[in-house]
């Protein structure tokens, strides 16, 4: 049974363990992306889960699912650290403005073989600041639909379509310059042989 | 469509999000743009290749046990917090019950006594004892245990009764009946005759002695000059408070408990006093036949018994909320 879901008369409700533990591997991914930092993620996805669970008993009368109402949870929660800790995510930096007005005609994804790439996107992701890459992550390891991920975030959906471009448009070029360095290597180890 | 736009829509259209209309544009340009169409293929691998590398994060060995750990303790409380509001109301109750026994108590403490004139109690021992030989239970030569047995079904005696053995005094019960000192003042008058007076030509007043249990506290009124108060030997407790009326009858009266005891007759104060401090009235209460000792106690059975079911119906919520 999807949590969200209305249960009929006598019909039992299913426990929160059964709702939502099967989904921690999942929330600790995007966990641990959002936060960049093992501890921390598993501080997160514990004050998640503990959130999620204060607040179960309210949990039908949403029509969500359990995962993405445990993202929004998580979302929420990384947000209210964050402010704790005086790190709120800060506007868009000089330097990142002027890459988002290069990328205005971009060239697009490098053709990359990415079954070697794992770190290297990984890296790439956790580059990102954390309003783009909250958003990146939810796309990437869901699936999401935008709609969705507006859902999640509370925020419009038009937010969330300039944050994915802009995401994007980061990761690739992080991927691109990964991929010239390695063109370059190729190249240069040809030429020694 | 120009080349840039159509570049611009080419991640959203690998994501399947575009409109319908515009993905139908899209679609138009595609089919004679192979570059765009590999374009398109990057964006798709770019997703996966994000999905492939955050599903690679291991999920740390320990972090389901101690999330589980965690919530089975953060249920415990939880639960512990919800009885507080039962435990607490329960707790408010008993404490209510308490304090309105206490109130109770301290109140029955606090009622003033009765006024009764010795001369009321002199009356009942002259006529009801001496003039009529009033014993309309049949209770003369009865024994005191017969006889308390006797009254304990008298619907209108709703206390417990003392009904002391004066044999050793050399005295036996001779009738009893429930004449009432006063309006406001209920009581068994038990009255006893010498054993040997049968033997005399004449009765006298002397061979007669009359016993109120009375079934609250009185003070004799009117006694200012004409009473006295002393102890006994036997009881030093005891306040006895000696009254003498211009009948000649004395009158001793003494309080136990919440009752008052009197005994009246035309023997002296002193010789009155030696049979009086013998007995031990308070100790018949609690065997009584008819149960219950004082008034006050079925009230201490009725709380008993409240507080009782209140810790009863507490701990069958507590264990049935902590069932399987």
């Amino acid at each position: 049974m999807r949590a969200g879901e209305r249960l009929m008369p006598g019909e039992d409700r299913p426990s929160f363990e059964s709702l939502a533990v099967p989904h921690l591997e999942l929330v600790y991914r995007v966990a641990r992306r959002l936060c960049r930092d093992t501890h921390e993620a598993e501080d997160l996805v514990q004050e998640t889960y503990l959130k999620a669970y204060s607040a179960f008993a309210r949990f039908e009368v949403r029509a969500f699912g359990a995962k993405p109402w445990l993202l929004r949870i998580l979302h929420n929660t990384f947000l209210n650290r964050q402010a704790r800790q005086r790190r709120a995510p800060r506007a868009t930096d000089p330097q990142t403005l002027e890459q988002v007005q290069a990328d205005d005609d971009p060239a697009g994804p490098p053709q990359l073989d990415y079954e070697n790439l794992d770190e290297e996107v990984k890296r790439a992701i956790d580059q990102l600041q954390p309003d783009f890459r909250e958003v990146l992550l939810l796309w990437a390891t869901m699936e999401l639909s935008y709609q969705d991920i507006s859902t999640i975030l509370d925020v419009p959906i038009g937010t969330v379509m300039s944050r994915l471009h802009r995401a994007r448009q980061q990761l690739v070029r992080a991927l691109g310059e990964f991929a010239r360095e390695q063109r370059l290597s190729s190249v240069n180890a040809t030429r020694k042989r | 469509m120009k080349p840039s736009e159509l570049r611009l829509h080419l991640p959203t259209y690998a994501d399947d999000e575009l409109p319908p209309a515009l993905r139908a544009e899209v679609d138009q340009c595609l089919a004679t743009d192979p570059g765009s169409r590999a374009e398109v293929e990057r964006w798709k691998a770019l997703r996966r290749g994000a999905q492939r590398a955050l599903q690679s994060e291991p999920l740390p060995a320990d972090l389901r046990d101690r999330l589980l750990e965690r919530l089975a303790t953060t249920r415990r409380r939880g639960r512990l917090l919800r009885l507080g509001p039962v435990v607490g109301t329960l707790s408010a109750a008993a404490l209510i019950m308490i304090g309105v026994f206490a109130w109770w108590s301290t109140g029955r403490s606090d009622v003033p006594p009765a006024l009764l004139t010795p001369e009321r109690l002199a009356r009942i021992y002259q006529r009801c004892a001496l003039e009529r030989h009033h014993d309309p239970f049949q209770l003369a030569h009865k024994s005191p245990r017969e006889a308390a047995a006797t009254l304990a079904k008298e619907p209108r005696v709703t206390y417990a009764l003392n009904i002391p053995d004066l044999s050793s005094a050399g005295f036996h019960l001779e009738g009893v009946c429930l004449c009432p000192p006063s309006d406001g003042v209920q009581g068994v008058h038990a009255y006893y005759e010498r054993n040997d007076a049968d033997q005399r030509p004449d009765r006298h007043p002397q061979d007669v002695v009359s016993f109120f249990s009375l079934a609250r506290r009185v003070r004799l009124d009117r006694c200012s000059t004409l009473c006295k108060s002393g102890r006994g030997p036997q009881h030093p407790q005891r306040e006895y408070v000696v009254a003498s009326t211009g009948d000649d009858v004395t009158v001793l009266k003494w309080d136990e408990q919440s009752r008052s005891y009197a005994i009246c007759s035309a023997l002296r104060s002193d010789e009155l006093m030696q049979i009086v401090d013998r007995l031990n009235v308070a100790a018949l209460s609690p065997s009584s036949p008819a149960g219950l000792a004082t008034g006050a106690t079925p009230h201490v059975a009725h709380f008993t018994i409240a507080v009782a079911a209140l810790a009863a119906g507490a701990l069958s919520l507590v264990s049935r909320r902590r069932g399987p």
